[in-house]
């Protein structure tokens, strides 16, 4: 029964919401309250992963055999948490609503310039601090670095190794080029409009290719989730045979 | 009264969008033909498949093996994305094999997850791997542990997780965003054997530059039939190859007719020219 | 013979970290110098005579619109990708509030309804327009892909925030379908999600923006008019910047996104310099085995 009782809500949920993409009419009644469930659980979730987090974290800073370094680590994401919650639960995200007032624009300016400027003026300890501050910043940061990984992981793979390989390296310096408007600059002493090029190569090229992988993942997905509804695979409640 | 009102709704979103009635019309034959398949494996008319070799999926036992020598952990990330999606399914499928060859190997298995629904059923795929091998004793529960659902964050954490422990095989199987370079590269420079699967094609580049063996696409939704020794499991692979077929020999038809009809417009006062394009501009256009 | 095997020498000394070095100082440098006067304006004359197809076709469907249209804007981004992202929420508000349509502005991320906060009360303020007159901001929507699934059927269970808002043109909003345009700006699957949902299922309008890394998987759907338009990347928002804001543009003072793409074009050029090098190196070394094996 353990097996069997998730599957069986598996398979019911999953034909309802599939009759429901043909039939909305017909069905949308239960297929809304099954999706309103779907939302309660996933942000119910979360207390799930907050409590994790504390234990993992609580048992890795008091553990002795632990190393400085990771309990130091850990005792940051513990206080971190806290206090971004209380913070957040007393000043909320909406950002101040006064500042606006106050606010003046000189109207000679273009829109990202203003929103610096009025992000200065934005007085909310949650908003203004913890969000613009220092949430902004690091998610720039990690994202950043891909700039530094990517140069490095092009150095690495794009040797034109055979005749494949020196395809794939022109076409990634073409596009790489036709992006940006230093590559009609360069290309116009020789009279080429290498965007014109990278567009082709987008649009033509890589759309067909790109539209044969998608549509094969499609179908996997497809296959996939018979095999869920048909109760063949098993595995993510367990795989008991 | 009833049925007639019913009928009428159920019919007016066809109306509306012609193109849902091919969708759900195929929907239907694949489902009859995965059940076909499946009738036929459970009465042992099929007994075996032939497979082509994926070498990501073969590299598997070298990469738990080799971690095992150095005496390494193995560590494996499941992509970003909650439960719902098909993608981390599929990698909780794979992780259910790699489990079993770890706890053979006596090999530590670190999983930090970004989702906490992710990690309750990867607890328990893990667990019920172990068992299965006779080895529960190892099983770990705080060795699967969440980190945080902020794409970044995570990225940021597991980077962490790899230059401190230096594991000595990353798997990165599942849904990945920008975050799959970050977390490759890494890898790459803690000298770790790496193996992704992913079906976001913007990351598939990365992984490919930057790790070992890359499932690609769909092989990722193969990989669980073809590690699998069930023929029921396998046979599945059978109902993919086939819908691709049904789909390849529709966008075939539909190109060459199209083509036909602009080179030689003529074509369209035949009736039967008229009547097909009439149907491929109703279900197969979209508005 | 020698200089040639001196320079080879120098640049198997390349490492990681000598990337890594370069690179930083690179986009520091570009970024100072994105400010040069000369450099901004070679810059935006390079761009508006490059303005991608696919970003014009976006721009012409939202200005064929007529006035009064309502039109659903999701920004669904963190601040990572602010830098692409935001100019064209931006772009989008200064053109649809111009035009005069009514905007139901709302986020699927919790980190991108405050930045959509931020935008739109700056251009509204801008332009003159009132929250609940012209624009209802739908705050954060719980949910992902099930929320777009739950627009197709009621608008306003999905976005509950709408329930509190009196805006006159909500009353003849029921479904998505109502609407004229979904413009979703997109760092993640959403796009795409609103494409295969609302767009396949019940043939609403889609168009939007997103990262530059996404471009390449959108192109099927332009390319089948699933998806109407696309501002992909820097250089979505920066022709985004050039249509919508044309000859107000001061060329010494032009807008940060145009500035950005300085920085982005020396380190394209820094990338593909480096592949240049790392393949002279590999066929140096492919000739040097051969000319071992003739000895």
């Amino acid at each position: 029964m353990k097996r069997e009782l998730p599957l069986f809500i598996t398979a019911i949920t999953g034909i309802l919401i599939i009759l429901n993409f043909v039939f909305p009419e017909l069905t949308g009644g239960i297929t809304e309250t099954l999706r309103d469930w779907t939302i309660m659980i996933a942000s119910f979730a979360i207390l799930l992963g907050i409590l994790n987090l504390i234990i993992v974290n609580l048992r890795k800073s008091l553990e002795p055999i632990t190393h400085l370094e990771d309990r130091i680590f850990s005792i940051i994401v513990i206080l971190s948490l806290v206090l971004t919650t209380i913070i957040g639960l007393i000043y909320g995200i909406k950002s101040n609503i006064q500042s606006f007032v106050v606010f003046k624009i000189n109207n000679d300016y273009i829109f990202p310039l203003i929103e610096t400027e009025f992000l200065k003026r934005d007085t909310n300890i949650f908003t203004g601090v913890i969000f613009n501050s220092v949430y902004t910043p690091l998610n720039s940061a990690t994202f950043s670095l891909l700039a530094f990984f990517i140069a490095s992981a092009a150095y690495r793979a794009f040797r034109a190794k055979n005749f494949e390989a020196l395809i794939l390296l022109l076409s990634a310096a073409i596009i790489m080029l036709g992006r940006v408007p230093i590559g009609d600059y360069i290309f116009s002493i020789f009279g080429i409009k290498i965007s014109l090029i990278s567009d082709y190569i987008i649009s033509v090229l890589n759309a067909a290719a790109q539209r044969a992988i998608l549509i094969a993942i499609g179908i996997g997905t497809i296959i996939i989730s018979l095999k869920l509804l048909f109760g063949v695979e098993k595995s993510h409640i367990g795989k008991g045979d | 009264m009833e049925i007639g009102y019913l009928l009428y709704k159920a019919v007016i979103p066809f109306k509306e969008n012609p193109s849902v009635l091919v969708s759900f019309i195929f929907l239907i034959t694949i489902s009859i033909i995965f059940w076909y398949y499946i009738n036929n494996a459970k009465m042992g008319k099929i007994k075996e498949i032939f497979i082509r070799r994926i070498p990501a999926l073969n590299s598997i036992d070298e990469a738990v093996g080799r971690s095992t020598e150095l005496g390494k952990p193995i560590l494996y990330i499941p992509g970003i994305m909650d439960i719902d999606n098909i993608q981390t399914l599929a990698s909780l499928s794979l992780l259910s094999y790699i489990a079993q060859k770890t706890a053979l190997y006596e090999t530590e298995l670190i999983m930090p997850v970004s989702r906490s629904v992710v990690m309750t059923v990867a607890q328990e795929v893990i667990k019920e791997s172990y068992l299965k091998v006779g080895r529960s004793d190892l099983y770990r529960a705080d060795k699967i542990f969440y980190l945080t659902d902020d794409q970044f964050g995570y990225a940021a954490a597991v980077d962490g997780i790899i230059s401190r422990e230096k594991p000595g095989a990353i798997f990165l199987v599942g849904a990945f965003y920008a975050e799959s370079l970050i977390l490759a590269e890494t890898g790459f420079s803690a000298g770790a054997i790496q193996i992704a699967g992913t079906a976001m094609i913007t990351q598939l580049p990365f992984f490919i530059a930057a790790c070992d063996y890359v499932l690609i696409g769909e092989e990722l939704f193969a990989a669980s039939a073809y590690l699998s020794s069930d023929i029921i499991d396998k046979i599945t692979l059978k109902t993919q190859d086939i819908s691709k077929a049904i789909v390849m020999s529709f966008v075939l038809f539909i190109a060459i007719f199209n083509n036909l009809l602009v080179s030689f417009p003529n074509l369209a006062n035949l009736p039967f020219f008229n009547i097909i394009n009439l149907i491929i501009k109703t279900f197969f256009t979209n508005k | 013979m020698g200089l040639v095997s001196a320079i080879i020498g120098l640049f198997r000394k390349i490492t990681r970290r000598t990337i890594f070095l370069i690179v930083a100082l690179t986009l520091s440098f570009s970024i100072i110098f994105s400010n040069v006067a000369f450099i901004q304006k070679i810059n935006l004359y390079i761009l508006s005579k490059s303005i991608s197809w696919t970003s014009e076709k976006a721009y012409n469907y939202i200005e064929s619109l007529p006035e009064g249209s309502v039109v659903l804007l999701s920004a669904d981004y963190a601040p990572s990708t602010k830098v692409e992202n935001d100019p064209v929420v931006q772009g989008f508000l200064i053109q649809a509030f111009r035009k005069n349509l009514k905007v139901i502005a709302i986020s699927l991320w919790p980190d991108g309804a405050v930045l959509l906060e931020n935008n739109i009360k700056a251009v509204a303020l801008k332009m003159n327009k009132k929250e609940d007159e012209d624009y209802v901001i739908g705050g954060y929507v719980v949910g992902g892909s099930v929320a777009i699934e739950k627009m197709g059927i009621n608008l306003k269970t999905a976005i509950p925030l709408l329930k509190h808002s009196n805006a006159e043109f909500l009353k003849n909003i029921r479904t998505a379908k109502d609407l004229k345009l979904v413009f979703c700006v997109a760092a993640g699957d959403s796009l795409q999600s609103y494409v295969k949902i609302l767009g396949a299922r019940y043939g609403v309008n889609i168009s939007g923006g997103c990262t530059a890394v996404m471009a390449a998987e959108m192109y099927p759907y332009i390319m089948s008019n699933q998806l109407i338009g696309l501002f992909a990347g820097l250089k979505g928002a920066c022709d985004y910047q050039i249509l919508e804001l044309k000859d107000q543009i001061d060329p010494n003072n032009v807008p940060e996104s145009v500035k950005n793409m300085f920085a982005q074009s020396i380190i394209h050029l820094l990338i593909v310099i480096f592949i240049i090098i790392a393949n002279v190196v590999y066929f140096y070394e492919r000739y040097e085995i051969k000319r071992k094996i003739k000895k």
